[in-house]
């Protein structure tokens, strides 16, 4: 090993010594001296901008194009913010000041939510971000003791809560989704939590 | 083809001889070129460059609207060399220049600073400005959010391959944002698919979204899953996106949240069908919910971004307030974050938005001298920051952008026309101000101006023309970023608008 380094140190070395004796290129030159024998680019025609009048300052008034009409194909766009609180609150059959919303309205522009007149528009993607955020802002909504004892069967059977949130039963491949996330835990408050902020982060309750 | 030093080795020895040396060289203190330079000797030019795209490197964008003009920080060869001779002032076709001939400083290779930008002095080394870029084509006097260096091809039809670039743009509504296609990524966004890619705990990149109006700057994936920059809106968000102390993961468990991240793509598989996303929007869904999986439990680094009386007093001393409609962070503050994030480890990602609110017919001398200081003294202050971290400088670039079009050096001038600037810092750069703005007549209020492009030696010989010859490709540009933060060269030919395009090697070193 010795031997290993003392050879690579070896060859560090003589590049660094190669390095320095290239040196650097420096100095402070005067005005007068720098670039005065640099050929010239073409006259400017138009004895404008010297771009042959492509300067033209363009009217500060003028319309802007209509903005295109873009369906957003590409990437999921989550409901917007007041929205996805307005449908949680009618799930846990509360008002949207209820205190169990306290975390979401703390967390509410991560979550998208907007405040013009501080400058902040609303942000409709469904990132990681979003997405941690959101979970962490419903635990304690899956925890209240008032959604526990609306929902509670929800360790064993999901279907009410899904009813009450996607306004329809849940798919064959939604019900096998909830099983599953209950299935991994060891009692019925982990199996409850789970199941609640999975129907709850589920696109189709988020999303549009 | 030069045969590898490492197969004069036994092969028994190999393998020790290769950990010793990859110990050795990713010493922070070994330069980069060094480095591929001995693993290009020992080991062959593919493990060179394997060893160096498995390093990180760390980016900062800075975006400045509106119309950005540094005619106050770095003075062109042929304006600092002929301006005892022109006509200077505020209006008209005065060049907008506030300091006489014998104020102005040369400092080599091109470099003439004022004194708003002596602060640069001891940096010039590794700063190279070019400013005969591509114009900016806005319908009001070249104003857009998108800028043909950032995202070269861009289009205002959509052009087969390209997608609407500003649909992640929380409020992209207001005027002299305009709406372009490309299939061209922004540079911090690739930046951030690929460090993500190398350190997948890394927190997303950001940009911080700081212009004091709707005025936007687009960040574009091009289709890069789980590319896109965060938009932080306002500086409260920036500090919930980075909390000072750790909060209480959202799920307990790698495990559980395995588990949970499962049972969401299964739940979800149904949806856009129903809804009629495409098949791009399911793939773009699963990898954030693959990437939520890691947030769910991961504890992140933390880094306190609230500044300290010590951090105020180092980072604002004489950086002038934002000027604009509804300030919302200053340039200073802006910077101070982005070194925070950067050196903290907690992303490598990060764009700053930034605004001087647009200034037209008139530059007054307290316009240019604010600008200067706005944009050279963070600067300064950034490059200083982290070469005091062993290492870093080296794997830094920062990209300043005149993002919405430049100047000419007349004060009557708007962004579609004269400069369009570009800046690159960083341990890779080979400092010098690259092209020249001379005087070429006399208009009577002032003067008219030529323009030359660097050579591929970087010597200011290329004429520009009124269609736009002799202007840098932004391609090239694009590519001399992407050089510098030492993404693989071979992923990016995926881009067909920067594939046949050869980066500014006279820029770097």
């Amino acid at each position: 090993m010795t031997t290993h380094a003392a050879r690579c140190t070896t060859l560090l070395s003589m590049f660094l010594a190669a390095a320095c004796y290239q040196g650097i290129d420096g100095g402070e030159r005067s005005p007068a001296a720098a670039d005065d024998d640099a050929p010239g680019g073409a006259e400017d025609p138009a004895g404008g901008d010297g771009e042959g009048g492509t300067a033209e300052p363009g009217d500060p008034n003028a319309p802007d194009p209509d903005a295109p009409f873009e369906v957003p194909g590409s990437e999921v766009e989550a409901l917007p913010f007041h929205v996805r609180v307005q449908n949680l609150a009618t799930v846990a059959g509360v008002k949207t000041d209820d205190p169990m919303f306290a975390d979401m309205y703390a967390k509410r522009y991560q979550l998208g939510d907007h405040d013009y007149a501080t400058g902040i528009a609303p942000n409709l993607r469904w990132t990681p971000e979003h997405m941690e955020a959101w979970v962490k802002a419903l635990r304690p909504i899956c925890s209240n003791v008032g959604f526990q004892s609306r929902y509670p069967d929800l360790a064993t059977d999901p279907s009410k809560l899904v009813q009450a949130a996607f306004a329809r039963e849940a798919t064959a491949d939604e019900r096998l989704a909830f099983d599953e996330v209950a299935a991994g835990q060891v009692d019925g408050a982990g199996r409850h939590r789970m199941v609640c902020l999975a129907v709850l982060t589920s696109l189709e309750f988020v999303a549009r | 083809m030069k045969k590898p030093q490492i197969e004069s080795l036994p092969p028994v020895a190999r393998r020790a001889f290769m950990r010793m040396c990859a110990t050795v060289l990713a010493a922070p203190t070994v330069p980069a070129a060094l480095r591929f330079a001995m693993n290009e000797e020992l080991f062959g030019e593919a493990h060179a460059f394997a060893s160096e795209a498995s390093l990180p490197t760390y980016f900062l964008e800075i975006n400045l609207r509106d119309q950005w003009d540094f005619g106050h920080v770095f003075v062109p060869p042929g304006i600092a060399t002929s301006v005892a001779g022109l006509t200077r002032g505020a209006s008209g076709d005065a060049l907008s220049l506030f300091f006489t001939a014998d104020q102005i400083t040369g400092h080599g290779n091109g470099f003439y600073l004022t004194p708003d930008s002596q602060v640069l002095v001891p940096h010039l080394g590794n700063i190279a400005v070019l400013e005969t870029n591509q114009l900016c084509e806005g319908v009001i006097h070249g104003h857009e959010a998108c800028n043909p260096m950032r995202s070269p091809g861009r289009s205002r039809n959509q052009l087969a391959g390209q997608q609407a670039v500003w649909m992640a743009e929380p409020g992209y509504t207001e005027q002299g944002n305009d709406y372009w296609y490309s299939s061209t990524p922004t540079p911090a966004t690739i930046h951030n698919f690929y460090q993500k890619a190398l350190s997948p705990d890394l927190a997303n990149g950001v940009t911080m979204k700081f212009i004091s109006r709707f005025h936007s700057v687009t960040h574009f994936a091009a289709g890069l899953l789980n590319a896109e920059l965060s938009r932080i809106q306002s500086v409260q968000m920036l500090y919930d996106a980075f909390p000072t102390t750790i909060e209480d993961l959202a799920l307990p468990s790698a495990d559980e949240s395995a588990l949970f991240a499962a049972a969401l793509k299964r739940a979800d598989a149904g949806f856009f069908g129903r809804r009629g996303y495409d098949q791009m929007a399911r793939a773009a869904h699963e990898a954030h919910l693959a990437a939520a999986e890691g947030k769910w439990y991961h504890t992140p680094n933390i880094v306190s971004l609230p500044f300290d009386v010590p951090e105020v007093e180092y980072w604002q001393s004489g950086v002038p307030d934002q000027v604009g409609d509804n300030i919302k962070a200053n340039i200073w503050e802006q910077a101070g974050w982005a070194f925070k994030l950067l050196s903290n480890e907690v992303t490598r990602s990060v764009s700053l938005e930034f605004d001087y609110l647009d200034v037209h017919d008139t530059r007054e001398e307290s316009v240019m001298r604010t600008m200067a200081a706005q944009s050279a003294i963070p600067l300064a202050r950034l490059i200083e920051s982290i070469k005091a971290i062993p290492g870093m400088w080296e794997r830094t670039a920062i990209a300043i952008y005149s993002t919405d079009g430049g100047r000419s050096p007349s004060a009557n001038s708007y962004g579609n026309g004269g400069k369009s600037t570009f800046v690159l810092a960083g341990g890779m750069v080979r400092g010098g101000y690259y092209g020249d703005v001379r005087p070429a007549g006399n208009t009577g209020s002032g003067h008219s101006w030529e323009y030359l492009s660097p050579d591929d030696s970087g010597a200011p010989v290329v004429p520009v023309a009124g269609n736009g010859t002799g202007r840098i490709h932004g391609g090239r540009t694009w590519r001399t970023v992407m050089k510098a933060l030492q993404l693989p060269e071979a992923d990016l030919a995926q881009f067909p608008d920067v594939a046949g395009q050869q980066p500014l090697d006279f820029m770097l070193t």
